[in-house]
């Protein structure tokens, strides 16, 4: 892995910076004067779960472009006890901290 | 929680909600670490990208070598809801000048927003500027600084992926994703369970021919379109 300078990660935080900082601030300023198209909102409401779970799947699957992709298997099975922890405790912190230690022992195992 | 709607109650109605962030901060900042960035860009990201999600994906995206372009293009296909919670909180400024308006939706998140709709129940479906800035201001000061402890505690760690610390990252999507499929009552739980599996199969599809740079965005612009066609389909139909 290769370190990223500073100037190149500086602008990475300004152009993202000015992406979530639009999203937040645009409603405000536009919904009284025009108002969102009803497609626009349609479209945006299944964001949030497919955006998720493609990430999720994503760290789940390794990439052989060309070919069928294969599982990542310490981290599919490190899966397991984070969804249970989530079910559980619905606490992000408990979430993280069990996918933390069971990714650490299966690594420790194989 | 009660009708008050001063600084002060704003504070008090925060606290709560301020361990989750500290929570995710310091993941965030060990995370951050982990991939080799310094306490400044962390703290920099919290300040300036503030967004908790955006952040672990540049953090990731950034390692992959990701190009800019599908970097921000990923950040905004993550902080397009927010498009949402805004405009379901302006209506309740619209008294309020321009400024204020600005004010209020450059901090908003997704935990300050919860925290407002909770209290509209409270306060006969009102809010005020100074409640929603006590709120929004508390969780961007902590936020700031659990971002910042986690990179320091990260750096005391010498071999982090011998920890498995580098799946906090993972560990986060899946909770993030479990605790939005519960709280979004908009959509039943058994449809986004259809709209999940939805996206396995395009992901595992997609990656034979997408490469992984573009791979998520390909996969969420798809899904939303079918969801979209879906509920039409559903709904002309009644």
């Amino acid at each position: 892995m290769q370190t990223p300078t500073f100037s190149y990660m500086l602008l990475v935080i300004i152009t993202t910076g000015l992406v979530t900082w639009l999203c937040r601030v645009l409603p405000f300023v536009v919904l009284k004067k025009w108002g969102m198209p009803r497609w626009m909102v349609d479209f945006l409401s299944f964001v949030p779960v497919a955006i998720m779970s493609a990430l999720l799947f994503d760290n789940l699957l390794v990439q052989h472009l060309g070919s069928l992709p294969t599982l990542n298997v310490p981290n599919t099975l490190a899966a397991i006890p984070c969804f249970i922890a989530a079910i559980l405790t619905r606490s992000l912190l408990v979430i993280a901290v069990v996918g933390v230690i069971s990714l650490a022992l299966i690594r420790y195992i194989m | 929680m009660n009708s008050d709607l001063t600084f002060r109650t704003g504070l008090k109605d925060t606290l709560p909600t301020v361990f989750g962030y500290i929570g995710i901060g310091l993941a965030f900042g060990i995370v951050s670490r982990a991939a080799d960035m310094s306490v400044w860009i962390a703290l920099l990201l919290a300040l300036i990208t503030y967004s908790g999600a955006a952040q672990f994906v540049i953090v990731s995206m950034v390692a992959a070598q990701s190009p800019l372009i599908s970097i921000v293009l990923s950040v905004f296909m993550l902080s397009a809801r927010m498009l949402l919670t805004s405009m379901t909180v302006a209506p309740y400024f619209a008294d309020e000048s321009m400024g204020k308006n600005i004010a209020v939706g450059t901090l908003l998140t997704d935990e300050t927003f919860a925290l407002s709709m909770s209290k509209l129940n409270f306060t006969d479906h009102k809010l005020s500027y100074p409640w929603l800035t006590a709120a929004n201001i508390f969780a961007y000061s902590t936020w700031a600084a659990a971002s910042v402890a986690g990179n320091l505690i990260g750096s005391l760690i010498p071999d982090p992926e011998k920890f498995g610390l580098d799946y906090a990252l993972v560990a986060m999507f899946i909770g993030l994703l479990y605790l939005q499929m519960i709280g979004d009552h908009s959509m039943k739980f058994s449809f986004q369970v259809e709209l999940v599996l939805l996206v396995l199969v395009l992901t595992y599809v997609g990656m034979i021919f997408i490469p992984s740079s573009l791979l998520v965005l390909v996969v969420t612009i798809v899904t939303c379109l079918i969801g979209m066609g879906v509920r039409r389909r559903a709904n002309t139909n009644i």
